[in-house]
Protein backbone atom coordinates (compact mmCIF):
# COMPACT_ATOMS: atom_id res chain seq x y z
CA UNK A 1 0.00 0.00 0.00
CA UNK A 2 1.00 3.59 -0.98
CA UNK A 3 0.95 4.93 2.81
CA UNK A 4 3.55 2.39 3.83
CA UNK A 5 5.55 3.10 1.05
CA UNK A 6 5.43 7.15 1.85
CA UNK A 7 5.69 6.32 5.62
CA UNK A 8 8.90 4.36 4.87
CA UNK A 9 10.44 6.88 2.43
CA UNK A 10 9.24 10.10 5.21
CA UNK A 11 11.00 7.64 7.65
CA UNK A 12 14.30 7.99 5.12
CA UNK A 13 14.05 11.50 5.26
CA UNK A 14 13.01 11.87 1.48
CA UNK A 15 9.42 11.65 -0.09
CA UNK A 16 8.76 11.47 -3.71
CA UNK A 17 6.41 13.53 -6.20
CA UNK A 18 3.71 10.90 -5.22
CA UNK A 19 4.37 11.80 -1.70
CA UNK A 20 3.77 15.22 -2.26
CA UNK A 21 0.27 14.82 -3.61
CA UNK A 22 -0.34 12.18 -0.56
CA UNK A 23 0.72 14.79 2.18
CA UNK A 24 -2.03 17.50 0.00
CA UNK A 25 -4.99 14.26 0.53
CA UNK A 26 -4.37 13.73 4.20
CA UNK A 27 -4.47 17.27 4.89
CA UNK A 28 -7.75 17.23 2.91
CA UNK A 29 -8.87 14.41 5.13
CA UNK A 30 -7.99 16.40 7.90
CA UNK A 31 -10.64 19.34 6.70
CA UNK A 32 -8.11 21.47 5.15
CA UNK A 33 -10.09 22.64 1.95
CA UNK A 34 -6.69 25.16 0.72
CA UNK A 35 -5.03 21.83 -0.10
CA UNK A 36 -7.46 20.85 -1.90
CA UNK A 37 -7.47 24.11 -3.89
CA UNK A 38 -3.74 22.92 -4.54
CA UNK A 39 -4.75 19.28 -5.73
CA UNK A 40 -7.75 20.99 -8.45
CA UNK A 41 -4.76 23.79 -9.54
CA UNK A 42 -2.48 21.13 -10.05
CA UNK A 43 -4.57 18.56 -12.32
CA UNK A 44 -7.39 20.82 -13.87
CA UNK A 45 -5.24 21.18 -17.38
CA UNK A 46 -4.68 17.87 -17.09
CA UNK A 47 -8.60 16.56 -16.25
CA UNK A 48 -9.63 19.12 -18.80
CA UNK A 49 -7.50 18.06 -21.82
CA UNK A 50 -8.42 14.64 -21.13
CA UNK A 51 -12.35 15.45 -20.76
CA UNK A 52 -11.89 17.58 -24.07
CA UNK A 53 -10.85 14.16 -25.73
CA UNK A 54 -14.16 12.48 -24.55
CA UNK A 55 -16.69 15.59 -24.57
CA UNK A 56 -17.43 17.27 -28.32
CA UNK A 57 -19.29 20.63 -26.43
CA UNK A 58 -16.62 22.84 -25.26
CA UNK A 59 -19.20 24.59 -23.10
CA UNK A 60 -19.88 21.18 -21.58
CA UNK A 61 -16.10 20.42 -20.46
CA UNK A 62 -15.27 22.88 -17.80
CA UNK A 63 -18.89 21.95 -16.50
CA UNK A 64 -17.90 18.03 -16.30
CA UNK A 65 -14.46 19.24 -14.81
CA UNK A 66 -16.02 21.22 -11.41
CA UNK A 67 -17.98 18.47 -11.40
CA UNK A 68 -15.35 15.83 -11.61
CA UNK A 69 -13.43 17.49 -8.73
CA UNK A 70 -16.42 18.07 -6.90
CA UNK A 71 -16.94 14.41 -6.80
CA UNK A 72 -13.43 13.64 -5.95
CA UNK A 73 -13.63 16.08 -3.13
CA UNK A 74 -16.70 14.34 -1.90
CA UNK A 75 -14.96 10.73 -2.26
CA UNK A 76 -11.66 11.77 -1.04
CA UNK A 77 -12.38 10.60 2.49
CA UNK A 78 -12.31 7.01 1.51
CA UNK A 79 -8.79 7.04 -0.58
CA UNK A 80 -6.34 5.19 1.25
CA UNK A 81 -3.76 5.63 -1.61
CA UNK A 82 -3.68 2.49 -3.19
CA UNK A 83 -2.98 4.48 -6.44
CA UNK A 84 -1.84 7.56 -7.24
CA UNK A 85 -4.21 10.31 -6.76
CA UNK A 86 -4.21 11.19 -10.40
CA UNK A 87 -4.92 8.17 -11.29
CA UNK A 88 -7.90 7.91 -9.03
CA UNK A 89 -9.33 11.36 -10.17
CA UNK A 90 -8.73 9.98 -13.67
CA UNK A 91 -11.16 7.63 -12.95
CA UNK A 92 -13.31 9.87 -11.29
CA UNK A 93 -13.32 12.32 -14.65
CA UNK A 94 -14.08 9.09 -16.65
CA UNK A 95 -16.61 8.11 -14.57
CA UNK A 96 -18.43 11.80 -14.85
CA UNK A 97 -17.71 11.79 -18.02
CA UNK A 98 -20.10 8.50 -18.69
CA UNK A 99 -22.94 10.37 -16.54
CA UNK A 100 -22.72 13.41 -18.51
CA UNK A 101 -23.60 11.74 -21.43
CA UNK A 102 -26.05 9.45 -19.66
CA UNK A 103 -27.79 12.56 -18.28
CA UNK A 104 -28.15 13.86 -21.70
CA UNK A 105 -29.83 10.46 -22.89
CA UNK A 106 -27.18 9.28 -25.12
CA UNK A 107 -24.25 6.94 -24.59
CA UNK A 108 -20.44 7.73 -24.49
CA UNK A 109 -18.39 6.78 -27.38
CA UNK A 110 -16.81 3.65 -26.76
CA UNK A 111 -13.83 1.49 -28.51
CA UNK A 112 -16.12 -0.48 -30.79
CA UNK A 113 -17.77 2.11 -32.14
CA UNK A 114 -14.79 4.58 -33.10
CA UNK A 115 -11.64 4.25 -35.40
CA UNK A 116 -9.25 5.92 -32.71
CA UNK A 117 -9.24 3.99 -29.58
CA UNK A 118 -6.01 5.80 -27.84
CA UNK A 119 -6.67 5.66 -23.87
CA UNK A 120 -4.75 5.88 -20.66
CA UNK A 121 -6.98 3.35 -19.12
CA UNK A 122 -8.03 0.74 -21.32
CA UNK A 123 -10.71 -1.03 -19.32
CA UNK A 124 -12.42 2.45 -19.08
CA UNK A 125 -13.54 1.64 -23.54
CA UNK A 126 -14.08 5.22 -23.97
CA UNK A 127 -12.46 6.87 -26.79
CA UNK A 128 -10.16 9.71 -26.58
CA UNK A 129 -10.22 11.91 -29.43
CA UNK A 130 -8.16 14.11 -30.93
CA UNK A 131 -10.26 16.63 -32.10
CA UNK A 132 -9.97 20.12 -30.84
CA UNK A 133 -11.49 23.56 -31.73
CA UNK A 134 -9.81 26.15 -33.86
CA UNK A 135 -9.21 28.06 -30.43
CA UNK A 136 -7.66 25.39 -28.81
CA UNK A 137 -5.31 24.84 -32.15
CA UNK A 138 -4.12 27.94 -32.20
CA UNK A 139 -3.48 28.00 -28.43
CA UNK A 140 -1.68 25.08 -27.96
CA UNK A 141 0.61 26.64 -31.07
CA UNK A 142 0.86 29.51 -29.16
CA UNK A 143 1.88 27.84 -26.05
CA UNK A 144 4.13 25.73 -27.52
CA UNK A 145 6.27 28.75 -29.01
CA UNK A 146 5.99 30.08 -26.14
CA UNK A 147 7.43 27.69 -23.93
CA UNK A 148 9.98 26.68 -26.91
CA UNK A 149 11.38 30.55 -27.21
CA UNK A 150 11.39 30.18 -23.06
CA UNK A 151 13.85 27.03 -23.07
CA UNK A 152 16.19 28.50 -25.59
CA UNK A 153 16.67 31.86 -23.61
CA UNK A 154 17.68 29.75 -20.93
CA UNK A 155 21.82 29.18 -20.19
CA UNK A 156 22.65 25.25 -20.93
CA UNK A 157 22.54 24.12 -17.30
CA UNK A 158 19.20 25.60 -16.57
CA UNK A 159 17.74 23.85 -19.72
CA UNK A 160 19.76 20.83 -19.22
CA UNK A 161 18.32 20.59 -15.62
CA UNK A 162 14.70 21.49 -16.65
CA UNK A 163 14.28 18.86 -19.49
CA UNK A 164 16.24 15.99 -17.20
CA UNK A 165 13.63 16.36 -14.78
CA UNK A 166 10.54 17.56 -16.28
CA UNK A 167 10.41 15.11 -19.77
CA UNK A 168 13.00 12.40 -18.54
CA UNK A 169 11.45 12.38 -14.75
CA UNK A 170 15.00 11.98 -13.26
CA UNK A 171 15.66 12.70 -9.85
CA UNK A 172 17.42 15.60 -8.15
CA UNK A 173 20.47 13.20 -7.14
CA UNK A 174 20.42 11.37 -10.53
CA UNK A 175 20.35 14.93 -12.31
CA UNK A 176 23.29 15.93 -10.28
CA UNK A 177 25.27 12.92 -11.01
CA UNK A 178 24.64 13.39 -14.51
CA UNK A 179 25.56 17.02 -14.62
CA UNK A 180 28.40 16.41 -11.91
CA UNK A 181 27.38 19.26 -10.08
CA UNK A 182 26.03 19.17 -6.42
CA UNK A 183 22.22 18.72 -5.83
CA UNK A 184 21.70 22.13 -4.08
CA UNK A 185 23.15 23.40 -7.26
CA UNK A 186 20.11 21.15 -9.50
CA UNK A 187 17.36 22.31 -7.22
CA UNK A 188 18.12 25.92 -8.15
CA UNK A 189 18.90 25.35 -11.57
CA UNK A 190 15.55 23.75 -11.89
CA UNK A 191 13.63 26.59 -9.94
CA UNK A 192 15.03 29.79 -12.28
CA UNK A 193 14.05 27.65 -15.25
CA UNK A 194 10.55 27.32 -14.00
CA UNK A 195 10.47 30.67 -13.21
CA UNK A 196 11.35 31.67 -17.01
CA UNK A 197 9.29 29.22 -18.26
CA UNK A 198 6.30 30.68 -16.32
CA UNK A 199 6.86 34.34 -16.72
CA UNK A 200 6.45 33.21 -21.02
CA UNK A 201 3.43 31.77 -20.12
CA UNK A 202 1.96 34.22 -17.86
CA UNK A 203 0.88 36.47 -20.71
CA UNK A 204 -0.83 34.11 -22.93
CA UNK A 205 -2.32 32.03 -20.51
CA UNK A 206 -3.69 35.03 -18.07
CA UNK A 207 -1.90 33.55 -14.69
CA UNK A 208 -0.75 37.17 -13.41
CA UNK A 209 1.74 37.28 -10.17
CA UNK A 210 -0.96 39.62 -8.29
CA UNK A 211 -4.22 37.32 -9.11
CA UNK A 212 -5.91 35.44 -6.00
CA UNK A 213 -7.72 32.39 -6.13
CA UNK B 1 18.16 36.67 -19.73
CA UNK B 2 18.90 35.31 -16.14
CA UNK B 3 22.45 35.98 -15.19
CA UNK B 4 24.80 32.77 -14.21
CA UNK B 5 26.08 34.60 -11.08
CA UNK B 6 22.33 34.47 -9.90
CA UNK B 7 21.56 31.27 -10.75
CA UNK B 8 24.27 30.10 -8.91
CA UNK B 9 23.78 32.32 -5.39
CA UNK B 10 23.15 29.31 -2.51
CA UNK B 11 20.45 31.79 -1.26
CA UNK B 12 17.22 29.23 -0.28
CA UNK B 13 14.24 31.16 -1.41
CA UNK B 14 10.78 30.05 -0.73
CA UNK B 15 9.88 29.63 -4.22
CA UNK B 16 12.74 27.58 -4.69
CA UNK B 17 11.81 24.98 -1.63
CA UNK B 18 8.06 25.45 -3.58
CA UNK B 19 9.82 23.89 -6.64
CA UNK B 20 11.47 21.38 -4.88
CA UNK B 21 8.82 20.02 -2.85
CA UNK B 22 6.54 19.82 -6.42
CA UNK B 23 9.89 17.58 -7.38
CA UNK B 24 9.14 15.72 -3.98
CA UNK B 25 12.68 16.85 -3.07
CA UNK B 26 12.20 18.04 0.09
CA UNK B 27 12.53 16.72 3.98
CA UNK B 28 9.53 16.04 5.34
CA UNK B 29 9.81 18.84 7.98
CA UNK B 30 10.19 21.37 5.51
CA UNK B 31 7.61 20.25 3.15
CA UNK B 32 5.01 20.37 6.15
CA UNK B 33 6.57 24.28 6.88
CA UNK B 34 5.99 24.75 2.69
CA UNK B 35 2.22 23.50 3.00
CA UNK B 36 1.76 25.88 6.17
CA UNK B 37 2.93 28.64 4.16
CA UNK B 38 0.90 27.70 1.38
CA UNK B 39 -2.13 27.61 2.90
CA UNK B 40 -1.83 31.40 4.23
CA UNK B 41 -0.15 32.95 1.75
CA UNK B 42 -1.73 33.39 -1.99
CA UNK B 43 0.96 34.93 -3.63
CA UNK B 44 2.57 31.24 -3.10
CA UNK B 45 -0.21 29.88 -4.46
CA UNK B 46 -0.02 31.76 -7.72
CA UNK B 47 3.63 30.51 -8.19
CA UNK B 48 2.43 26.96 -7.24
CA UNK B 49 0.14 27.45 -10.18
CA UNK B 50 2.48 29.11 -12.59
CA UNK B 51 4.99 26.14 -11.79
CA UNK B 52 2.77 23.84 -12.13
CA UNK B 53 1.56 25.22 -15.59
CA UNK B 54 5.26 25.41 -16.68
CA UNK B 55 6.07 21.54 -16.12
CA UNK B 56 2.64 20.94 -17.82
CA UNK B 57 3.74 23.10 -20.75
CA UNK B 58 6.93 21.34 -21.11
CA UNK B 59 5.56 17.85 -21.17
CA UNK B 60 2.09 19.24 -23.61
CA UNK B 61 0.92 22.29 -25.03
CA UNK B 62 -1.69 20.81 -25.69
CA UNK B 63 -2.44 20.15 -21.61
CA UNK B 64 -1.14 23.75 -21.22
CA UNK B 65 -3.83 25.02 -23.17
CA UNK B 66 -6.64 23.54 -21.25
CA UNK B 67 -5.95 26.28 -18.82
CA UNK B 68 -8.96 28.30 -17.42
CA UNK B 69 -7.86 30.88 -15.24
CA UNK B 70 -10.98 31.10 -13.17
CA UNK B 71 -10.98 27.48 -13.11
CA UNK B 72 -10.03 26.91 -9.52
CA UNK B 73 -11.73 30.05 -8.18
CA UNK B 74 -15.16 27.92 -9.73
CA UNK B 75 -14.38 25.34 -7.73
CA UNK B 76 -13.23 27.24 -4.82
CA UNK B 77 -16.65 28.72 -4.76
CA UNK B 78 -18.77 25.11 -5.33
CA UNK B 79 -16.36 23.72 -2.35
CA UNK B 80 -17.66 26.48 0.12
CA UNK B 81 -20.98 24.79 0.31
CA UNK B 82 -19.48 21.40 0.90
CA UNK B 83 -19.45 19.98 3.92
CA UNK B 84 -15.67 19.88 5.63
CA UNK B 85 -15.09 15.74 4.73
CA UNK B 86 -12.87 13.91 7.05
CA UNK B 87 -11.39 10.42 6.55
CA UNK B 88 -12.78 6.97 8.31
CA UNK B 89 -9.15 7.31 9.50
CA UNK B 90 -9.74 10.45 11.30
CA UNK B 91 -13.34 9.49 12.12
CA UNK B 92 -11.92 6.59 14.35
CA UNK B 93 -9.42 8.83 16.08
CA UNK B 94 -11.96 10.69 17.42
CA UNK B 95 -14.49 7.60 17.57
CA UNK B 96 -11.64 6.10 19.90
CA UNK B 97 -10.83 9.25 21.82
CA UNK B 98 -14.67 9.05 22.62
CA UNK B 99 -14.29 5.54 23.88
CA UNK B 100 -11.34 6.01 25.48
CA UNK B 101 -13.07 8.38 27.60
CA UNK B 102 -16.16 6.44 28.12
CA UNK B 103 -13.22 3.90 29.52
CA UNK B 104 -11.75 6.25 31.41
CA UNK B 105 -14.90 6.36 33.46
CA UNK B 106 -15.56 2.72 33.87
CA UNK B 107 -12.09 2.60 35.63
CA UNK B 108 -12.44 5.53 38.16
CA UNK B 109 -15.80 4.04 38.81
CA UNK B 110 -14.20 0.63 38.98
CA UNK B 111 -11.51 2.41 41.35
CA UNK B 112 -13.89 3.88 43.78
CA UNK B 113 -16.05 0.50 43.73
CA UNK B 114 -12.80 -1.06 44.66
CA UNK B 115 -11.46 1.90 47.42
CA UNK B 116 -14.80 2.12 49.10
CA UNK B 117 -17.38 -0.47 48.32
CA UNK B 118 -15.38 -3.43 48.68
CA UNK B 119 -13.91 -2.76 52.18
CA UNK B 120 -17.23 -1.88 53.26
CA UNK B 121 -18.37 -5.25 51.58
CA UNK B 122 -15.78 -7.56 53.41
CA UNK B 123 -15.57 -6.01 56.81
CA UNK B 124 -13.05 -4.40 58.48
CA UNK B 125 -10.49 -5.03 61.62
CA UNK B 126 -10.56 -1.25 61.79
CA UNK B 127 -12.65 0.23 64.54
CA UNK B 128 -15.57 1.76 62.97
CA UNK B 129 -15.63 5.84 63.08
CA UNK B 130 -17.81 6.65 66.46
CA UNK B 131 -21.43 6.85 65.33
CA UNK B 132 -24.59 6.09 68.05
CA UNK B 133 -24.11 2.52 68.11
CA UNK B 134 -20.71 2.87 69.55
CA UNK B 135 -21.73 5.46 71.81
CA UNK B 136 -25.00 3.79 72.39
CA UNK B 137 -25.33 3.08 76.33
CA UNK B 138 -27.65 1.02 78.61
CA UNK B 139 -30.83 -0.31 76.99
CA UNK B 140 -30.29 1.57 73.53
CA UNK B 141 -27.07 -0.75 73.25
CA UNK B 142 -29.42 -3.40 72.29
CA UNK B 143 -31.46 -1.99 69.76
CA UNK B 144 -28.34 -0.59 68.40
CA UNK B 145 -26.97 -4.18 67.92
CA UNK B 146 -29.93 -5.20 66.29
CA UNK B 147 -29.78 -1.99 63.74
CA UNK B 148 -26.15 -1.88 63.04
CA UNK B 149 -24.60 -4.18 60.66
CA UNK B 150 -21.66 -6.97 60.82
CA UNK B 151 -19.17 -4.20 60.56
CA UNK B 152 -19.93 -2.86 64.14
CA UNK B 153 -17.74 -4.81 66.48
CA UNK B 154 -18.28 -2.90 69.08
CA UNK B 155 -21.45 -3.91 69.51
CA UNK B 156 -20.63 -7.74 68.93
CA UNK B 157 -19.88 -10.31 71.52
CA UNK B 158 -16.23 -11.06 72.08
CA UNK B 159 -16.86 -14.92 71.19
CA UNK B 160 -18.84 -13.75 67.95
CA UNK B 161 -15.54 -11.95 66.96
CA UNK B 162 -13.47 -14.01 67.84
CA UNK B 163 -15.63 -16.85 64.94
CA UNK B 164 -15.48 -13.98 62.70
CA UNK B 165 -11.87 -13.83 62.70
CA UNK B 166 -11.02 -17.34 62.59
CA UNK B 167 -13.92 -17.66 59.65
CA UNK B 168 -11.73 -14.91 58.02
CA UNK B 169 -8.38 -16.68 58.45
CA UNK B 170 -10.02 -19.69 56.86
CA UNK B 171 -11.99 -18.00 54.12
CA UNK B 172 -9.02 -15.43 53.13
CA UNK B 173 -9.77 -11.97 52.05
CA UNK B 174 -10.44 -12.30 48.27
CA UNK B 175 -13.43 -11.81 46.47
CA UNK B 176 -14.51 -15.12 46.77
CA UNK B 177 -13.91 -15.75 50.32
CA UNK B 178 -16.15 -18.26 51.32
CA UNK B 179 -15.44 -20.02 47.66
CA UNK B 180 -11.92 -20.16 49.04
CA UNK B 181 -12.97 -21.63 52.00
CA UNK B 182 -14.25 -24.70 50.26
CA UNK B 183 -11.32 -25.03 47.60
CA UNK B 184 -9.09 -25.36 50.50
CA UNK B 185 -11.70 -28.28 52.30
CA UNK B 186 -11.58 -30.05 48.69
CA UNK B 187 -8.08 -30.13 48.44
CA UNK B 188 -7.44 -31.20 51.93
CA UNK B 189 -9.72 -34.24 51.10
CA UNK B 190 -8.13 -35.00 48.31
CA UNK B 191 -4.81 -35.22 50.26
Amino acid sequence: MHTDGAATRLAAGRMNERDADWQLVTRVQRGDKKAYELLVSKYQRRITRLLSRIIRDPSDIEDVAQEAFIKAYRALPNFRGESAFYTWLYRIAINTAKNHFAAQGRRAPTRASAELGDTENSDDALVLRDVATPDAVLLSKQVGEAVNRAIERLPEDLRTAIVLRELEGMSYDEIAHAMNCPVGTVRSRIFRAREAIAAELRPLLGTREDRRW
Amino acid sequence: MISKQRIEAPIETELELLSAWLDGELEPAQARALLDRLKRDPDLRVNFEGFNLAGDAIRSHEVAACHAPQFVSRVCRALEAEPTGLSPGAWSASKWRRHAATGMGVAAAAAMLVVFVLPQLRGSDVAPAPGPVAVGRGPDKAVAAKTAGPNTLAARSPQLDAYFRAHRELAGTGVMPSAAAYIRSSGEQDR
